[in-house]
């Protein structure tokens, strides 16, 4: 089983989020919060998280 | 289940199900493949149908051949299939296959794409041949795919070489009749020799005494070529003749089924006696083929003169009946009366599934304005209106590393993939992006399945067809 938080960090990655699509106002949140982050970033959209 | 039609001696098959039931015929021990249209029913079949063929979904097509080959040097025949795509992500194992030969047979079906009915570009994969000096053969319906693939598994043994097939999204996808042969006795692969680490180690002092096998196994193989059972010659009127491969040939013989014809069953080394032969006896040659000029610069460079080839016959796009009609008949062509206009017709372009996980986070992507770099998957069709959240579109994990240089010349954007993409080609761009000091947002779509073709697993969900 790949996990792709942990590939994340293991490649340095500090900041992951994870997401559920279907609650658009969370998910347009963190995204925005991570957009805005002057660091690299991964959002993990995972539908049935 | 079992076998496809069970062992009914002649049946109606799709392409791809008679290149699987070809595999598991000639003798094929691993198969692997990376999903794409129009190849992906070939490894679904191969793990649904036949289990005494190992097969698995490898995370991209560089890893398929690489896991193929490595069957093959131990000594089993092997399986990788692509589509045209897949080959530039696997070329790089296969331009050096072609110097280390193979022990079993190493057969890579490439799948065309012409038209780009789901492709980002359109190839024409012959040219992979010429450029990898191995070679290539090319089905046009469904018998043609079963004996084929078996004939190029003995090539590839015979000759030490990969061998290609190309097939296409028409020969591929179409239903014909299939007269199946005998399967072949299963063996245990010769399996691994430590004294042939020279054939296999591919350092320079090795490479060079490799090139001239490669060069003199390409001269045999154009020797070998005139006499192969599948380039076939036939003289009707011999005023007219055509040159042709795969399914053009038989949209050709469908219109013009007069004229006299030379099938390239395999389309690279070319037959250089029989195309002697052929101009020789026909007065006027026309090469009729798909995509780019490869027959008519080769045999240009012979010295022959074509009556007609890509002056009239377009270089893009699907060849069709109706297409090399119009651009032979010139004004003598009578198009078939149309009732409706396909133009007139409301557009049914593909849309993202209905309930899809992928459409609430590109309407949030919409709603924040931002610019997305995107990749290739079923949610590159949010680039459609309403959605309009994907931007750009160019190979499998491109988006990652180009919203990186993005950044780098402008600030902050974001990217999009798939979770099969992303474990595809995904993982360098972000390691770049860490190392370089990027601050790129990437982000993973995981609607848990490889979506575009058919829903094959990923390794993240170990949906493996075997195991």
């Amino acid at each position: 089983m790949v996990d792709y938080e942990e590939i994340g960090r293991a490649l340095g990655v500090k900041s992951i989020r994870k997401v559920d699509p279907y609650k658009i106002d969370e998910t347009m949140e963190v995204l925005k919060e991570e957009m805005d982050k002057d660091e690299p970033s991964l959002v993990l959209c995972v539908d049935a998280p | 289940m079992t076998k496809n039609g069970g062992n009914m001696k002649k049946q109606i098959m799709q392409g791809n199900a008679a290149i699987a039931r070809a595999a598991s015929d000639a003798g094929v021990k691993v198969a692997a493949a990376y999903p794409g249209t129009p190849s992906s029913e070939i490894l679904r079949d191969i793990a649904s149908t036949y289990p005494e063929v190992y097969a698995e979904w490898a995370p991209n097509e560089k890893v398929a051949l690489e896991v193929v080959s490595g069957a093959s040097f131990a000594g089993a025949r092997a399986l990788a299939c692509m589509k045209h795509v897949g080959l530039n992500v696997a070329a790089d194992p296969l331009m050096t296959l072609a110097y280390t030969g193979v022990k079993g047979g190493l057969v890579i079906l490439v799948a065309d794409d012409p038209y780009s009915h789901s492709s980002q570009n359109e190839q024409d994969s012959r040219n992979w041949t010429r450029f990898g000096k191995v070679p290539m053969l090319e089905p046009g319906d469904s018998q043609e795919c079963y004996e084929y693939i078996r004939e190029a598994f003995g090539l590839s043994e015979q000759f030490d070489t990969p061998v290609l097939v190309r097939s296409e999204t028409r020969v591929s996808h179409s239903d014909t009749v299939v007269e199946l042969g005998v399967p072949l006795e299963r063996t245990e692969p010769a399996g691994l020799d430590k004294k042939e680490w020279q054939k296999y180690v591919m350092v320079p002092m090795n490479v060079r005494a490799a090139r001239i096998k490669v060069e003199e196994r390409i001269q045999k193989l154009e020797v070998y070529a005139d006499e192969f059972k599948y380039n076939k010659m036939e003289f009707n009127d011999t005023k007219i003749g055509f040159i042709s491969s795969g399914v053009t040939y038989n949209y050709t013989k469908e219109i013009f089924p007069e004229w006299s014809s030379l099938k390239l069953g395999m389309v690279w080394p070319l037959p250089k006696k029989m195309i002697a032969e052929f101009f020789g006896k026909v007065k006027k040659v026309v090469i009729v083929e798909e995509l780019d000029p490869f027959f008519e610069t080769e045999i240009r460079a012979m010295g022959y003169k074509p009556f007609h080839g890509k002056d009239v016959i377009p270089t893009m796009y699907e060849l069709t009946p109706d297409i090399i009609e119009k651009s032979l008949k010139g004004n003598e062509y009578k198009a078939p009366e149309i009732r409706v206009n396909p133009a007139d017709l409301p557009r049914r372009p593909p849309n993202l599934c209905v309930g899809c996980s992928h459409r609430p986070l590109f309407y949030a992507l919409n709603k924040l304005e931002a610019f997305v770099f995107g990749d290739i998957g079923c949610y590159t069709l949010a680039a459609a209106p309403p959605l309009s959240a994907i931007h750009t579109t160019v190979c499998m994990g491109a988006g990652v590393a180009q919203a990186h240089g993005a950044m780098k010349a402008l600030g902050k954007v974001c990217s999009v993939l798939g979770d099969s993409t992303f474990l595809h080609n995904g993982l360098t761009p972000l390691m770049d992006i860490v190392y370089n000091k990027g601050n790129a947002t990437t982000i993973v779509v995981d609607n848990r399945i490889t979506g575009m073709t058919g829903h094959p697993g990923t390794s993240r969900h170990r949906f493996y067809h075997k195991g």
